[in-house]
């Protein structure tokens, strides 16, 4: 039993003490879509705490027919085929959904860590856009 | 006699010369540590950790400046901070302790 205490011990101080990294808050930011695409500073993390909806729609369905858009030009994103209504960002070129479907489920869980030198671009059709999202930044500290 | 001068020498350089130490302690929220008699404590920084894979450093201002021998330092059951934590039970500090020997 001793023997498998001390490795146990270890294994558990070594977790606490080297976690991924040492944080200290920063700010608060909220962004609408109508900011221009957003970058994760240097030595710096952002944590998506919150996306906006678009009035008061947080429910969203399957639609009939999917639609091929580009609704992230600013940045680079090239044009995707839309089949799930939602609330979307683009994280490092890839249109994220928010929101819950209809059938009940969430389509990304929140929060979303993001790391510096990550863009976060949002945009304003009025279907399939997020209208905003909230972040909290952290330093990130030896 | 000159056995007896080292000794006395040594002992003199030791509690003069002694320097202060630096460790880390951790504990569960709400809970408490005692400081050794004959040394006090100063926290340098401390972090909150809810069992994630990051560590959240927290204000200086949530402990006092400085906790003499025998006192109790009782981590906080809840600070501010804690809000920039996903899981708020079973939150764990880690402190960075400076141990100063009192003479």
């Amino acid at each position: 039993m001793t023997h498998l205490a001390f490795p146990l011990f270890l294994m558990i101080s070594v977790g606490f003490y080297h976690a991924q990294g040492n944080l200290q808050f920063n700010q608060v930011k909220i962004i609408s879509n109508t900011d221009p695409p957003q970058a994760v500073p240097a030595g710096k993390v952002w944590k998506i705490e919150s996306v906006f909806t678009a009035g008061d729609q947080d429910v969203y369905g399957v639609q009939t027919s999917g639609t091929t858009l580009s609704l992230f030009p600013a940045c680079g994103v090239p044009s995707f085929y839309y089949l799930y209504s939602g609330r979307y960002l683009a994280i490092n070129s890839i249109p994220i959904s928010f929101g819950i479907h209809s059938a009940g489920e969430t389509m990304t869980s929140l929060p979303i860590w993001v790391p510096a030198g990550s863009t976060i671009c949002t945009c304003t059709n009025n279907a399939l856009c997020a209208r905003g999202y909230s972040a909290i930044e952290f330093n990130i500290i030896p | 006699m000159r056995t007896l001068f080292s000794f006395f020498l040594l002992t003199w350089v030791g509690t003069t010369f002694a320097q202060d130490t630096s460790f880390v302690k951790s504990a569960y929220g709400g809970s408490s540590l005692t400081v050794p008699e004959g040394v006090s404590w100063k926290i340098e920084k401390a972090y909150i950790n809810g069992g994630d894979g990051y560590n959240i450093l927290v204000s200086n201002s949530n402990f006092k400046p400085i906790y003499g021998p025998g006192e109790k330092l009782q981590t906080p059951y809840y600070m501010a901070e804690m809000e920039l934590l996903d899981k708020k039970d079973g939150v764990f500090y880690i402190l960075y302790i400076r141990q100063q020997i009192n003479k």
